[in-house]
C-alpha cells in the first residue's frame, strides 16, 4: 500500500506542469473578431497560465469533439448575440462537452439571443427578457454608469458568496463592476450556487425608455438577482454563469469603481475573473483520493474480511490541486460511513498533523465495528460547495463469530451454572444420606408393618 | 386466631411424630430445591433473559429435581403402600437415580 501512494505521487507530480487539470486547450467563441481587442487583458491572463487560447467567431464552423475525443478542454462563450451555433456545433454537443470533462465559461448580456438561454436553462439558469439590464439607481458606478444607472457597484464582503474554494475574499481587492443581464439560479439545484449577486436595491428592467414611468414591476430584483453562478457538474465538470461580457473586458478590468460620494478604488474584477477562471478550468479546490487503507488495530495489511466488533483503522489520503502542483488536503469535516443499506456507523475523521513534506492530507480515524453482519460499503461522501466532489467506496465483508470464538462462559449466567451445579451436588449428597444415614431401616420397617 | 395456632402446632407435632425421617429428608431436599428454583426466578426477573439456554437448563434443573423428589416421596410412603404393590422403596430409589441422571445429562447438554 506504502508503494502505490508512493506511486501515485509520482504520476500526479508527471501531471502537475499543466497549470489546469482538464487542459490547456481553450476555445473562446466571439460574436465577431473584431471584440478581439475588447479582452487583451483577459488572452494575457489566460496565456500567463498556459492557455491555448483559439479565438473563434460564431459565424465559421467548429467542431468541440472529434472520435468521441474532445478537441477543446475548456471553452468560454462570449458571444452573447449569437443568434445559432456554429457549424458543427449544438447544444446537444456543448452539453456532451460538459458531460465530458470539459469545462464551461457562459457570459452574457442585454442582447442575449436564445441560443444561449436555452443552454442556460440546461443548467437550470434562466436569464432574463432580452434587453433589460440590472440597474440600480444608488449603486451605480460615477464613470461608467452615469447615463443609465446601469454599471453597478458590487460590494464582495456582503454580496459575494463566502466559499473560499471558490473565490477567495481576500483575493478581491475591490468591489467588482458588472454591467449586463440579470438571471435566477433555481435554488432547489444543488448543485448551483450564485457566487455574486446584485444589491438590495437593483432591478431588472429595459435600458432603452428609463424615461417613461413603468406600468408594471419588475420581473426580479434585489438579492433574486443573480449576478455570477457556478455549477459543478456530478462529473466534476465546471461551469460559470456570468450576466455581463464586460465585466472581462479591459475597461471594467482596469476601471476605478466610484459609487456617488465615494473616493474611486481599483475594481477587483480582474482578480476576481482570475479566480473565477482559475476555479471553472480546475486550476484550484481539485481534490483527489489518492489511496484508502484500512486494517485491524495492530495490524498493517488489509483482512480479507472481518468480524463483527473488531476495532478497525481507517484511513485516506486525500491530495488538493492548486498553483500547479498537489498539494495536502486540510480539512476538519470529512466524515467515514459504514453502510449497509443504512449508515451503521458514521464518524468524523481525523487529519493526521502535516510536516513540511506532506503531500497528502491523511485522514483517520479507529472505531469499533458494529454487531452486524453483512457486506458493509466504506464511504467517504464529501461534498463541499466548489470542491471536487469525492465518493469513495471500499466494500469488504464483516463476518459473525464462528462457534469457538465465542466467550466459553458468560458471567451472566453463572447463578444458572451454580443452580445445575448444586442440584448434582444436592443429589449426591442427599442420595449419600438417604441410602447410608440409618434412615431405611425406618422406612422398610414402617412397610414392614 | 387461636384456632390457626392449635392447627398448626398440632401439624407440626404429628409431622414430627407420624412422618417417618427418610420422608423428613425427603422434605428438606426439596425445600431446598424449591428455594434455588425461587431464587434463579428472581434473578432472571431482574438481569434479563440472556442467555435464555442457560436459564432454562438452570430453572428446568430444579423442577425436574423436585418432580423427581416429589415422585420418590410418594412411592416410598408407607401409607401409599397398598397403590404400588409392586414398587418397593429401592425400586423407587433406583428409578429416582436413573431420572436423575437423565436430566442432568439434558440439563448440561442445554447450559452451554
Amino acid at each position: 500500500m506504502r508503494a502505490s501512494v508512493l506511486l501515485s505521487t509520482l504520476a500526479m507530480a508527471l501531471v502537475a506542469h499543466a497549470t489546469s487539470l482538464t487542459g490547456p486547450r481553450t476555445l473562446v467563441l466571439l460574436d465577431n473578431l473584431d471584440e478581439t481587442d475588447t479582452y487583451l487583458d483577459l488572452w494575457t491572463d489566460l496565456e500567463d497560465r498556459d492557455y491555448n487560447v483559439t479565438l473563434h467567431d460564431v459565424s465559421s464552423p467548429i467542431d468541440l469533439s472529434k472520435n468521441d475525443q474532445r478537441l477543446f478542454d475548456n471553452l468560454i462563450i462570449l458571444s452573447p448575440k449569437m443568434k445559432d451555433y456554429p457549424q458543427g456545433m449544438s447544444a446537444k454537443s456543448v452539453v456532451g462537452f460538459v458531460a465530458d470533462g470539459g469545462n464551461i465559461i457562459i457570459a452574457g448580456s442585454p442582447e442575449l439571443g436564445n441560443t444561449l438561454r436555452e443552454l442556460s436553462r440546461e443548467f437550470d439558469v434562466e436569464f432574463d427578457s432580452r434587453f433589460t439590464t440590472v440597474l440600480d439607481h444608488f449603486n451605480y458606478d460615477q464613470d461608467l454608469g452615469k447615463e443609465k444607472h446601469d454599471a453597478i457597484v458590487v460590494d464582495p464582503t456582503t454580496h459575494m458568496a463566502k466559499f473560499d474554494a471558490i473565490v477567495p475574499l481576500e483575493k478581491v481587492p475591490g468591489p467588482v463592476l458588472f454591467r449586463g443581464i440579470a438571471h435566477y439560479a433555481n435554488p432547489s439545484n444543488s448543485l448551483l450556487t450564485p457566487i455574486l449577486w446584485a444589491p438590495q436595491e437593483s432591478y431588472s428592467w429595459e435600458s432603452v425608455n428609463l424615461g417613461e414611468s413603468a406600468d408594471q414591476d419588475p420581473t426580479i430584483s434585489g438579492k433574486d438577482i443573480s449576478l455570477v453562478s457556478v455549477m459543478q457538474a456530478r462529473n466534476n465538470a465546471r461551469i460559470a454563469f456570468l450576466g455581463s461580457t464586460e465585466m472581462l473586458s479591459d475597461t471594467f478590468f482596469s476601471a476605478s469603481a466610484k459609487r456617488s460620494g465615494e473616493d474611486g478604488v481599483v475594481s477587483g474584477n480582474r482578480k476576481f475573473i482570475e479566480e473565477l477562471t482559475k476555479w471553472t478550468f480546475q486550476e484550484k479546490s481539485a481534490l483527489d483520493v489518492v489511496a484508502v487503507e484500512h486494517h485491524k488495530v495492530g495490524e498493517e495489511e488489509a483482512p480479507a474480511h472481518y468480524r463483527i466488533k473488531d476495532n478497525m483503522t481507517y484511513s485516506i489520503y486525500i491530495a488538493e490541486y492548486h498553483d500547479g502542483e498537489w498539494h495536502p488536503f486540510s480539512a476538519d469535516d470529512v466524515q467515514l460511513e459504514l453502510i449497509m443499506l443504512d449508515p451503521y456507523v458514521r464518524k468524523t475523521l481525523d487529519q493526521l498533523p502535516l510536516d513540511d513534506q506532506s503531500t497528502l492530507g491523511i485522514f483517520t480515524t479507529t472505531l469499533q465495528l458494529p454487531d452486524q453482519y453483512g457486506v458493509f460499503k466504506f464511504t467517504v461522501n464529501y461534498k463541499r460547495p466548489g470542491l471536487t466532489y469525492i465518493e469513495s467506496v471500499t466494500t469488504v465483508g464483516i463476518h459473525p463469530f464462528r462457534h469457538d470464538q465465542y466467550p466459553r462462559f458468560i458471567s451472566q449466567a453463572k447463578p444458572y451454572y451454580t443452580s445445575a451445579a448444586s442440584m448434582g451436588v444436592g443429589l449426591l449428597i442427599f442420595s449419600f444420606v438417604y441410602l447410608w444415614g440409618g434412615l431405611e431401616s425406618s422406612a422398610k420397617s414402617t412397610k414392614k408393618e | 386466631m387461636s384456632e390457626v395456632q392449635s392447627a398448626i402446632s398440632t401439624l407440626l407435632s404429628s409431622y414430627a411424630k407420624d412422618t417417618p425421617k427418610s420422608l423428613k429428608l425427603i422434605d428438606g431436599y426439596m425445600v431446598y430445591v424449591l428455594l434455588t428454583g425461587i431464587i434463579q426466578f428472581v434473578y432472571v426477573c431482574i438481569a434479563g433473559t440472556f442467555p435464555n439456554n442457560a436459564f432454562l437448563a438452570g430453572f428446568i434443573s430444579t423442577v425436574a429435581a423436585f418432580v423427581l423428589a416429589a415422585n420418590l416421596r410418594i412411592q416410598t410412603n408407607p401409607k401409599n403402600a397398598s397403590q404400588f404393590p409392586t414398587t418397593s422403596p429401592e425400586r423407587a430409589f433406583a428409578d429416582f437415580i436413573a431420572c436423575n441422571v437423565v436430566v442432568h445429562f439434558a440439563v448440561a447438554n442445554f447450559l452451554g
